[in-house]
């Protein structure tokens, strides 16, 4: 019991840190973590896809995008709820998901990556070509009729907290998309860590030894394409209500948004379930502090100093920072181990679980 | 389970595989009893992996049909295999390496254990059939005297080890019949003894049928109750331990001469 509490003390601490932090912070930064949210669950949903299942997709900011142009029609013309709409958009992604995922079973490693290259290109075009429902690169607004001065207009959607609350516009976002986020990165925990999970991880690793299992392999590969694309679909449209006055354009969504996502989770630690969050964090806290730190002649070269990093970080750990930490981690408990040694204690015969992905 | 009355468990008739010009199996029929251990020798090349693999339909033959248990085989896909009673061990193993010793071997009991992606994801339906399935596997790895690499992870495991990890992963799903390929390469000598009991003991605790591809001579004639033999794709020979060891055209085969066969 006291193991499991010690096991489990960080997350408690780490939940508790993340509803108190907008009580403490100042309005900028209850924004800029707000929008780091959305990131993380679709790294977490992409990490599910690459990092456990092996399957490769550089398209996932199409997913992103297709999320949040559900949510911004079904609010804005279907005049759904919040909640709704993200349901809505995870549930169209999914199917998305789905359809891409049937011929990604013929194609495998880099050529998925190409195929899946060639949806995240396309996304902005296809957003061009309906422009007259997604308001193309000019881009969509979100909006609700609201009463203003005593008439209903269309005004852009707002988090409005519950009377008696006492809480301010952004701090009600943020504990809406917090929930969002924890009840995502739950269910995937769940996911990983069960019957499921394993033969995700056995696909990866071995499809034969998976398929003499028993495993249907492709159906779980599908499944988990549909599953992962849902989770892009729910950060897509916690993304196009991240903003005061919610707002969406094709150009958000784009090539580099797919690109992101794969840094968060390589970053974070591919196949771990706290990596993408970690990722997403790293890669905000690079652009929200680190950039606007830096001289003003060296601002234009941030991609080359992100990229550098990348490669640094890759070569001292192809685990990422989750690695790193499980790492570090071993090395002080493997040196506590010594030192009781010498004390006289007998060495546990027990073998210490290894680094390396899936927890 | 009731026994299908004078039908053999596996029936293997006229099955011919081809890799290109290759004939791998030519036209091999055999039939299994239920229940005992049955060997399946010859030198290499003669077909015994490829049948495993057909049997696992993981290999489709060009012809020729395997019913287990009254049932086609050839009809089902490869993932179906383990839930009809089938399950079996590589010769060059086929684990898991990203998993922990555990969770590889509760992959085994993915036919006997239920729930999709929603019942996973939420954890309580599917709780105590995990907690199960954990139990259940902890035994398999105490019993193969595996338990205390439970939590490790297979990558630097010796290679004995891996075997018993593969098996015990095998006998996860209850099976009726086990294919084995070559469980003792690469074991020691010592190792090889301690394996021939472990099979016949497992066999009759799980009361299954074991058919066990091997190379290695002492251990096949101390364990089988009955021995085919194969060369070049088809049965040259079928019988106890006793038949093959002095059947001629064995000898001539593969065994070579018959006092260092029985050493």
């Amino acid at each position: 019991m006291t193991k499991n509490l010690q096991a489990r003390a960080p997350w408690i601490v780490a939940a508790i840190v993340l509803v108190v932090l907008p009580l403490q912070l100042n309005s900028y930064w209850v924004g800029t973590i707000t929008q780091w949210m959305p990131l993380a669950i679709a790294a977490l949903g992409l990490n599910l896809l690459t990092g456990y299942n092996g399957q490769i997709s550089v398209g996932h900011g199409a997913l992103y995008g297709a999320g949040a142009y559900t949510t911004a029609l079904l609010i804005t013309n279907w005049r759904w709820g919040f909640l709704g709409a993200i349901l809505g958009a995870s549930v169209v992604c999914f199917f998305i998901g789905v359809l891409i995922g049937l011929p990604a079973l013929r194609i495998k490693g880099l050529y998925l990556a190409l195929v899946t290259l060639a949806v995240a290109t396309l996304f902005p075009q296809i957003l061009e070509m309906f422009s007259k429902t997604t308001g193309g690169s000019t881009g969509l607004s979100i909006t609700s009729p609201q009463i203003y001065r005593g008439s209903l207009r269309e005004k852009p959607v707002r988090f409005l907290p519950p009377e008696g609350s006492g809480l301010a516009t952004d701090q009600w976002k943020y504990y809406f998309f917090l929930a969002i986020t924890l009840v995502c990165f739950i269910l995937v925990r769940n996911l990983v860590k069960s019957r499921f999970g394993r033969s995700l991880v056995a696909i990866r690793d071995n499809e034969v030894a998976a398929a003499v299992s028993g495993v249907n392999v492709a159906s779980a590969k599908v499944i988990t394409f549909g599953v992962s694309s849902a989770l892009a679909g729910i950060g897509g449209g916690l993304a196009a209500l991240a903003n005061d006055q919610p707002r969406i354009a094709s150009g958000s969504f784009t090539i580099e948004t797919s690109l992101y996502f794969l840094v968060a989770v390589v970053v974070g630690g591919a196949a771990s379930i706290i990596g993408p969050a970690i990722g997403a964090i790293a890669y905000g806290l690079f652009l929200n502090v680190l950039t606007p730190e830096l001289p003003e002649d060296l601002k234009a070269s941030t991609p080359l100093i992100l990229g550098g990093l990348l490669i640094v970080l890759m070569l001292t750990e192809p685990g990422g920072i989750v690695g790193l930490w499980r790492r570090l981690s071993a090395a002080v408990r493997r040196k506590r181990h010594r030192h009781s040694d010498r004390a006289g204690h007998k060495k546990p015969e027990t073998i210490v679980e290894t680094t390396g992905g899936n927890q | 389970m009731q026994r299908t009355e004078d039908l053999s468990l596996l029936e293997v008739n006229d099955i011919e595989v081809r890799f290109g010009g290759l004939i791998a199996l030519g036209g091999l029929s055999f039939s299994l009893e239920e229940g005992g251990i049955c060997s399946l020798i010859g030198p290499n090349g003669a077909g015994k992996t490829t049948l495993f693999n057909v049997v696992s339909r993981l290999y489709q033959p060009s012809s020729g049909s395997v019913t287990f248990a009254g049932r086609d085989l050839l009809a089902l896909p490869a993932h179906k295999i383990a839930s009809n009673g089938i399950a079996r061990t590589f010769q060059n193993l086929a684990l898991v390496p990203g998993l922990s010793v555990l969770d590889n071997v509760m992959i085994g009991a993915h036919p006997r254990t239920r729930g999709g992606v929603w019942a996973a994801a939420s954890w309580f339906p599917l709780r105590s059939q995990e907690t199960r399935t954990r139990t259940r596997a902890l035994e398999v790895l105490e019993r193969l005297d595996l338990d205390r690499f439970a939590a490790a992870r297979c990558a630097g495991l010796p290679y004995g080890t891996l075997k018993r990890i593969e098996l015990a992963r095998s006998l996860m799903s209850d099976p009726r019949l086990l294919l084995l390929d070559e469980p003792a390469s690469g074991l020691t000598h010592s190792e090889v003894d301690e394996l021939a009991s472990v099979i016949t003991s497992i066999r009759d605790e799980f009361s299954m049928t074991v058919l066990l591809v091997e190379h290695h001579m002492g251990m096949v004639m101390s364990v089988s109750d009955s021995i085919v033999v194969m060369e070049l794709g088809r049965k040259i020979a079928e019988g106890t331990p006793q038949e093959i060891q002095s059947n001629a055209r064995v000898i001539a085969a593969y065994l070579g001469e018959p006092e260092e066969a029985t050493s």
